[in-house]
């Protein structure tokens, strides 16, 4: 279904259904409204038990077993029930952007000197209290289990994987993980939200991974009435004491956007996603009170060209499309406010470019680009195509509307072409079938991804012909350094070379994501990674 | 009477075997499929990417796969989803209801909004009251039903702070919440079906009303009201069931709309998704489905004939 899909579609992305294809992740930067979520200016600090919460999401999972799938349908819900081995750090003070690893289900873990053996220490957990599993103590079997299960599936979980050897428990509370090779995104992978760590029993098929979920994390999962909604209610035996504070979670399919808002408007839920500039305004003036929070949009826009192709061949005409488009006055008007991106997404904090160097590195010249066109041979410029799809929203054909008006004023005449979305994401886009194209990539968690997967010439997502002999050494070596600045300086290195030499896909923009919630709805601290586990914080006071 | 029955069976039966053969040809052909779509973004080598659709069956020519459904269907085997490995015919079996029972829902409505006013504006022809009616009811035809949906859900969620309860429960678990949920897709539905059965029963009514038997019935000294609904209504009552036998297309259609936006888990918002994720058992199914219902409402509209006609039954 467009679960599916936007698995909008997010079969891995954003898509999502599509059919809603976007999605509902979004983390608290900024709150418009100048207050903090933890504290109102009125009512308690004290946190209180109670309470349901609602979400209305476009679509349900198709199965709920997290290895299978990669939507962000199953992977938010896992992250209800499921807990990984260590985890992405969120709180108050702690920035939307900041990837800092900290323990979830390993207490503590130790790195040798050479990089190559990784040891983490189990703490002290407890399984959910449901046959088959009943509750027993979680063990270095479950996460041996686990981690060959995800190995031998086929998926992006088993690439996360690709540098590991062997994975052994030593004792009860100890897992032992061997590399091929020193891997600097390792850890950061350990963390990413394809990584849920699940009880032996499932893996053996004692109860079916694809219909229930039994796991160590905040909620049980109750009941799930397939494509009307999922309940969950507090685990009394979460290893954080005292947590959740909510009595309940509900998951409820509401693929209609306007449905959602007036749901939110009439109180039946306390969280929609994301809402564009004009349903933003609309319920503010009818819920003036609603806290409004702003977060960088976990990916970006990107134009790509098909680098073998002429025109495109030519780093001139690349750089000329790249200076034509008013990136800051197209994100201002279509999102509502944004950043200029780049080759890593802003999303993950100080691993991209400093916003200053983007601006510098992708300003907008459209005399510039004109020049750069002459001596490319095209004074008049030329006509070609660009790829959209209608999969992700409206608000994506907005923007190639946008760039095609930019790129006519240098003289090239790019006709849209609106493409559905399946065909877009498992025909056009992976087998280059296109002249230009612009599309959101998926949520990537690491530079490694961000830039590996795209540009290197074997990466898993390189759909744009991309060769590079010099940027693959480059790209091949950044997962080698251990010292965590110096590999952020390298792959700052990365980047600028990347938009220097290369310049495809061209980064466009990375809007501010704006979702509303309920004054009452306190310590809400999401992540961009997938999993609504950040609910165990949340409690409402009223 | 048994015999046209059993001939129209006939007929259904090959109806559906062009249209599912269609369907399957057709949805094939779309670029895009459901291996690449689920794998495309894992780095998945192209042996795990082969290995994944012969698993599904992907890799058969086109007409073993037909041939293979059409003999799995036959014996009542539908498949299983490929997206979700659930059995097909579960997933359907679950949704029907919602879907039936929102047609039935509007179409009642629709008959016992659009039968009376339709009455009334031919007996009270070329009067302010037929002016008003027939504004109205070209009002209703001309309103595209998501619009209306959406409306009354935005309008109700501001003028009364109020939405039908979200999470959708039959009317056998909760008929309270059931009904809440059912009625705003209905009307929405019911209000464009029933303008054109208001427009239908008044120009068959006034084309009774001055035929020569009616003058007659009239002559003998019968009553206004037997004139009108025994004689008048009875007989445009064929030309107003045809319509409504030909609405239940529009109306199914309708449904893939309206249970998007009341968040109904129906056979409409199914057929929707799986097209977009290219789960092809699933689209297959419910299109059977779909055909299904619309020859089985025809076939009855065919009948009923008779009962309102007796000399279509003789015939």
């Amino acid at each position: 279904m467009v679960k599916k899909l936007r698995l909008y579609i997010n079969i891995l992305l954003a898509a999502l259904l599509l059919l809603g294809v976007s999605a509902c992740s979004s983390g608290t930067f900024k709150n418009t409204n100048g207050k903090t979520n933890s504290t109102g200016e009125k009512g308690s600090t004290e946190p209180k038990k109670g309470g349901t919460y609602t979400i209305l999401a476009a679509a349900d999972p198709d199965m709920l077993d997290p290895h299978r799938q990669s939507s962000i349908y199953t992977n938010s819900l896992a992250g209800l029930v499921y807990n990984k081995l260590v985890s992405f750090e969120t709180g108050p003070g702690v920035e939307f952007t900041d990837y800092k690893v900290v323990p979830d289900l390993a207490e503590r873990w130790e790195v040798s000197d050479d990089g190559k053996v990784y040891t983490f220490y189990l703490r002290e957990a407890y399984w959910q209290d449901k046959p088959p599993v009943n509750g027993r103590q979680l063990t270095a079997e479950d996460v041996v289990a686990t981690m060959e299960r995800i190995i031998n599936l086929p998926g992006h979980q088993a690439s996360l994987l690709s540098a590991v050897e062997s994975v052994k428990a030593t004792d009860d509370r100890t897992v032992v993980f061997s590399l091929k090779q020193p891997f600097a995104p390792f850890l950061n992978f350990m963390a990413n939200h394809f990584m849920w760590i699940l009880p032996k029993e499932g893996i053996e098929g004692k109860f079916d991974l694809t219909t229930d979920m039994i796991g160590t994390g905040p909620f049980i999962l109750e009941e799930w009435k397939d494509n009307v909604q999922a309940t969950f209610k507090r685990n009394p035996n979460y290893y954080e004491k005292g947590k959740p504070y909510l009595d309940r979670v509900i998951y409820k399919v509401v693929p209609d956007q306007s449905a959602r808002i007036a749901a939110l408007r009439t109180g039946q839920a306390e969280a929609i996603g994301q809402l564009s500039p004009q349903e933003l305004a609309q319920l503010k003036k009818t819920n003036p009170d609603f806290d409004i929070f702003e977060a960088l949009f976990p990916t970006q826009e990107q134009v790509y060209v098909n680098i073998k192709k002429k025109p495109f061949n030519d780093l001139r005409v690349r750089k000329a499309i790249s200076l034509a488009i008013d990136r800051k006055k197209m994100v201002d008007n279509i999102y509502g406010g944004g950043e200029v991106s780049g080759p890593v997404n802003p999303s993950l904090g100080d691993w991209a470019l400093p916003l200053k160097d983007r601006e510098q590195l992708m300003p907008y010249d459209p005399e510039a680009a004109k020049k750069l066109l002459a001596e490319a041979g095209y004074p008049n410029g030329f006509d070609t195509t660009l790829m959209v799809t209608d999969g992700y929203g409206p608000q994506l054909v907005r923007v190639a509307q946008w760039i095609a008006e930019d790129l006519r004023n240098v003289g090239i005449n790019a006709k849209i072409e609106v493409v559905e979305y399946a065909t877009y994401y498992s025909e056009r886009w992976p087998k280059v079938e296109y002249d230009m194209g612009i599309g959101y990539q998926t949520y990537f968690q690491e530079p490694d991804e961000w830039l590996r997967t795209q540009l290197h010439t074997n990466g898993a997502k390189n759909w744009y012909n991309i060769s590079d002999p010099k940027l693959d050494k480059m790209l091949d070596e950044q997962r080698l350094i251990l010292d965590q600045e110096k590999r952020k300086e390298y792959v700052h290195d990365i980047q600028r070379y990347v938009l220097e030499n290369l310049i495809n896909p061209i980064p466009i923009s990375t809007y501010y994501t704006k979702t509303p919630r309920p004054p009452y709805v306190k310590d809400s601290y999401p992540h961009a990674s997938y999993g609504y586990g950040y609910l165990r914080n949340v409690w409402f006071d009223k | 009477m048994a015999e046209y029955i059993i001939k129209r069976l006939i007929y259904s039966v090959l109806v559906l075997l062009i249209m599912t053969t269609f369907i399957f040809v057709v949805m094939r052909a779309v670029p895009g499929d459901v291996v690449t779509l689920q794998l495309a973004n894992s780095g998945a080598t192209e042996e795990q990417m082969a290995a994944l659709k012969s698993e599904l069956g992907l890799d058969k020519g086109i007409t073993t796969q037909l041939g293979e459904w059409v003999s799995h269907a036959v014996q009542g085997d539908l498949g299983t989803s490929l997206w979700s490995g659930k059995a097909v015919s579960d997933v359907i079996f679950e949704r029907i209801p919602v879907t039936l029972q929102l047609a039935v829902m509007s179409m009642i409505l629709a008959i016992i909004i659009g039968i009376p006013v339709g009455v009334i504006s031919a007996v009270k022809q070329n009067t302010l009251i037929d002016h008003f009616l027939r504004v109205i009811s070209v009002g209703g035809l001309s309103i595209p039903n998501f619009w209306l949906g959406l409306i009354l859900l935005t309008g109700l969620s501001l003028a009364l702070n109020w939405i039908p309860p979200l999470g959708y429960q039959s009317f056998a678990e909760n008929p309270i919440v059931n009904l809440q949920q059912m009625l705003l897709p209905s009307i929405c539905l019911a209000i464009t079906l029933s303008a054109s059965i208001v427009r239908m029963t008044r120009s068959a009514v006034l084309d009774v009303l001055h035929s020569e038997f009616i003058r007659t019935v009239r002559s003998k000294g019968a009553k206004e009201w037997v004139v009108i609904f025994k004689h008048a209504l009875r007989n445009s009552l064929v030309s107003v069931i045809t319509l409504i036998g030909l609405q239940v297309g529009y109306l199914l259609g309708g449904t893939v709309v309206l249970e998007s936006i009341f968040s109904l888990p129906g056979l409409g918002n199914l057929i929707y998704e799986s097209v977009l994720s290219r789960d092809y058992p699933i689209v297959q199914a419910a299109v059977l489905m779909f055909g299904t219902m619309f020859l089985l409402v025809n076939l009855i509209v065919d009948v009923m004939y008779g009962w309102v006609d007796p000399r279509i039954r003789t015939r």
